[in-house]
C-alpha cells in the first residue's frame, strides 16, 4: 500500500525495467508458460493504450484548455 | 516463435507506457504553468480592488469637503439675505443662489451613491478570486498526485460569506432609501 501512490519518476524506472525485460532470450523458458506471459502483457499494454487514448482525446485538451484560459486571464490582467 | 512474441509484446508494452510518461508529463507541464499563473492573476486583482478603494475613498474626501463648502456657502447667503433684509432688488439673486447650492447639494449625493459601485466591484473580483482559489487547490491536488509533492497555497483564505457573488450596481433611488431604512432600524435597535 505504501506504493499505491502514483508517481511518474518511477513509472519512468519501472519502463527502463520493462525495456531491460524485453531483451532477455526467452527460448530458456517453458514455451507455454512464455505464451501465457505474453498474452498477459499484451492485455497489460491493451489497457494503458486504452489509458493513453482517454488522455490524448479527452483529459489532455481539458487541462489544455483549462490552462489556456488561466494563461489568458493572467495575461489580460497585466497587461 | 513464441519467445519472439513476447518480446514483441513486451515492446509493445514499454511504447505504450512511454506514451503514459508522455501524456502524463504534458498535463504536468500545462497544470505547473496554470498553477504559476494564478499567483499573477490574485496579485493583479488585488492591486486593481486596493486601487479601485483607495481612488474612492479619496473622491469621497472630496465630496465631504464640498458638502462643507455647501453649507458654509449657505449660511453665507442667509446671513447677507438678513443683513440686506427688505431690500427687494436682491431676493431674486438669493433665491438663484439658494437654488444652485440645493442643486450642488443633490449632485453631490448622487456623486456618493454612484460611488457605492467600488464595493460592488470589489466583492465580484474577491468572488472571482475565491473561484481562482479554488482552481489552484485543485491543481496543486493534482500536482500532488502527480509528483507527491504538494505546494502549500501561500494565500489566505477568503471568506465566502465576506461577499455576494451577484452583487450588481443599480442605480435605484429606491433601493437606496430601503438600505438607508434599515440603517436607520437598525440605528434604532440599539
Amino acid at each position: 500500500m505504501a506504493e499505491a501512490q502514483f508517481n511518474l519518476s518511477k513509472l519512468q524506472l519501472q519502463k527502463s525495467i520493462l525495456q531491460r525485460v524485453a531483451e532477455t532470450d526467452f527460448s530458456k523458458f517453458d514455451s507455454n508458460a512464455v505464451a501465457v506471459m505474453a498474452g498477459k502483457t499484451r492485455e497489460v499494454a491493451s489497457f494503458i493504450a486504452a489509458v493513453n487514448e482517454v488522455f490524448t482525446r479527452e483529459v489532455g485538451p481539458k487541462i489544455s484548455s483549462v490552462a489556456d484560459g488561466l494563461a489568458g486571464l493572467r495575461k489580460r490582467l497585466l497587461s | 516463435m513464441k519467445n519472439i512474441n513476447l518480446g514483441l509484446e513486451l515492446k509493445g508494452l514499454v511504447e505504450n507506457v512511454s506514451a503514459l510518461v508522455e501524456n502524463i508529463s504534458s498535463i504536468r507541464g500545462h497544470v505547473t504553468r496554470s498553477s504559476e499563473d494564478i499567483p499573477a492573476a490574485f496579485s493583479k486583482l488585488d492591486t486593481v480592488n486596493s486601487e479601485t478603494e483607495s481612488a474612492t475613498s479619496q473622491l469621497m474626501d472630496i465630496l465631504d469637503n464640498l458638502s462643507e463648502s455647501d453649507k458654509q456657502a449657505g449660511e453665507l447667503i442667509i446671513k447677507l439675505e438678513n443683513d440686506l433684509a427688505g431690500k427687494e432688488e436682491y431676493r431674486e439673486i438669493f433665491d438663484g443662489l439658494k437654488a444652485i447650492i440645493d442643486k450642488n447639494q443633490e449632485q453631490h449625493i448622487r456623486v456618493l451613491e454612484t460611488l457605492q459601485f467600488q464595493d460592488i466591484t470589489s466583492q465580484q473580483i474577491r468572488h472571482v478570486t475565491s473561484l481562482l482559489m479554488n482552481v489552484e487547490k485543485e491543481l496543486s491536488g493534482i500536482l500532488a498526485t502527480f509528483e507527491n509533492f504538494s505546494r502549500p497555497s501561500d494565500h489566505t483564505e477568503i471568506d465566502t460569506q465576506s461577499f455576494n457573488p451577484h452583487a450588481i450596481f443599480a442605480d435605484k433611488k429606491e433601493e437606496q432609501a430601503d438600505i438607508d431604512d434599515l440603517v436607520k432600524k437598525y440605528r434604532h435597535e440599539q
